[in-house]
């Protein structure tokens, strides 16, 4: 323990100077509009920042790539929250409240809100995984093919809390999971490498696109929905039906912490076990977190319309 | 969505899983030499599921029916807006498809002026502007990141230009 604080302290000497967090911001500002575009995301803008990154210095390019991926990291939400478009696939879970907020005029809440859940997150995340990164490591190298299949059953299992009470919701939701299923079939077989479902296209042996699927389907439905209610208003209608910005108070900032941190906590811890295994990755874990906060929440929770907690 | 809507959305997948377990399994999986065992739990699963939903729809029905619902008032509405969505689907469909041949300036420039249209917008020359300059914008943003967009006859005369 010792021995990791004092690495932590001589990085921390290395790391925080004006040029690092100056990199720091400027990252986290390309990172903020890769995020907020469907489908660019902080990794791809990590890969076409990565070029420039050869000639300048380590600490700087490392910074400057941390910020590109942190601020890309939210940036998501803020499309989810606009436009119920996410910019992220893991903002889909974002979505579910901060939208309804949105249309209720919470708009500066709901990204405030988004913003601290991000933050605190990340920052519980962080430590969380400095120091207890050797000893998941050790486990996540132990899991065989039987406990991926297990957790791809649970992953799948979590999607059923968030299906809705009635019947016939829950039975879209299976179907949704099932159709999820055979999308993945596209490509080639794992064991044979023979092709299924591909038609004789060869861009389709390597299956579709999982992170182009999530955002084409999310974004096109929210594009579709759009067009429909297009022709019933009009733009002075649009402005009326979404309602006034709601001011946001620090009392209300201190209320919503103390409503909101059992989940935010929870879903910090959940989130950092489930990102440290393989196979599950950031969007299992966003709705995982957020089925869990409906189902530990009261009946009287407005999941769905706008609850604060869904956006932890 | 009225029980009829929901009936005809799980006629839609049984008819899709029956299609896939006579036609799609055999040619697309068994012919290319693949193991059509988890194709076929799949297809099973997704079959039971959408006689369940079925099944759901026509408890829904009968409850409709029973205390006497205007869904007919609904459908006429439903109909009356679906033509933007049905539109916006085939602009979206034609643009992917075009942008092959006539690059990614030239579609994007022609499906954002009928998306343009479809939406309503009554403002013609905001809209042939911005959907002009958009997709020089979006052109020149990858070009600066060394990305590569699908190129037309406008993005070689750019090229070209360019040197």
């Amino acid at each position: 323990m010792t021995e990791i604080l004092g690495h932590l302290w001589d990085g921390a000497l290395f790391a925080v100077s004006a040029w690092n967090l100056l990199a720091i911001l400027l990252g986290y500002f390309v990172g903020i509009i890769a995020g907020v575009i469907p489908g660019v995301m902080a990794v791809t803008a990590m890969v076409l920042i990565l070029p420039y990154t050869f000639t300048l210095e380590p600490l700087f390019a490392i910074s400057l790539l941390m910020g590109i991926y942190k601020g890309g990291a939210y940036a998501g939400s803020i499309t989810a929250t606009l436009f119920n478009i996410p910019g992220t696939p893991e903002a889909a879970a974002t979505a579910l409240d901060s939208y309804p907020m949105f249309m209720q005029g919470d708009q500066r809440r709901s990204l405030e809100l988004a913003l601290w859940a991000s933050v605190i997150g990340g920052t519980i995340s962080n430590l969380l995984l400095v120091f207890t990164a050797p000893p998941l490591a050790e486990v996540a190298l132990r899991l065989g093919p039987a406990e991926i299949a297990a957790l791809i059953l649970f992953s799948l299992t979590a999607v059923i809390t968030l299906l809705g009470d009635s019947r016939m919701d829950i039975w879209k939701g299976f179907i949704s999971i099932t159709l999820g299923l055979m999308l993945a079939i596209v490509g080639l077989d794992n064991m044979s490498a023979s092709r299924r479902y591909v038609f004789g296209i060869a861009d389709l042996d390597n299956g579709v696109p999982f992170v182009l699927t999530v955002i084409a389907l999310l974004a096109l439905s929210e594009v579709f929905i759009q067009a429909e209610k297009a022709g019933s208003f009009t733009l002075g209608a649009v402005r009326e039906n979404v309602a006034n910005i709601i001011p946001y108070t620090w009392r209300q900032r201190w209320l919503d912490l103390k409503i909101c941190f059992k989940d935010l906590i929870r879903s910090s811890l959940v989130g950092s076990l489930l990102g440290a295994l393989p196979g599950i990755g950031a969007t299992t874990a966003a709705f995982v977190c957020y089925g869990e906060a409906r189902r530990s929440a009261k009946k009287e929770a407005r999941f769905g319309q706008g609850d604060p907690r869904g956006q932890r | 969505m009225n029980a009829r809507s929901e009936m005809s959305i799980a006629g839609v997948l049984i008819g899709f899983c029956l299609l896939n377990y006579f036609y799609l399994i055999p040619t697309q999986v068994v012919a290319e030499g693949s193991s059509p065992i988890y194709p076929l739990l799949v297809n099973s699963m997704l079959l039971c599921f959408s006689l369940a939903y079925m099944a759901e729809g026509v408890r829904a029905l009968r409850l409709e029916k029973s205390s006497g619902e205007n869904g007919a008032v609904e459908q006429k509405t439903t109909d009356h807006t679906l033509w933007r969505p049905l539109a916006m689907l085939a602009a979206t469909g034609a643009w992917v498809l075009t942008m092959e041949w006539l690059g990614f300036i030239l579609s994007t420039f022609v499906f954002l002026l009928v998306a343009s249209r479809i939406f309503g917008s009554k403002k013609l020359i905001a809209a042939f502007s911005l959907s002009l300059i958009m997709p020089f914008v979006i052109h020149f943003i990858f070009l600066g990141l060394n990305s590569v967009l699908p190129e037309g006859p406008v993005e070689e005369l750019i090229s070209t230009i360019i040197g």
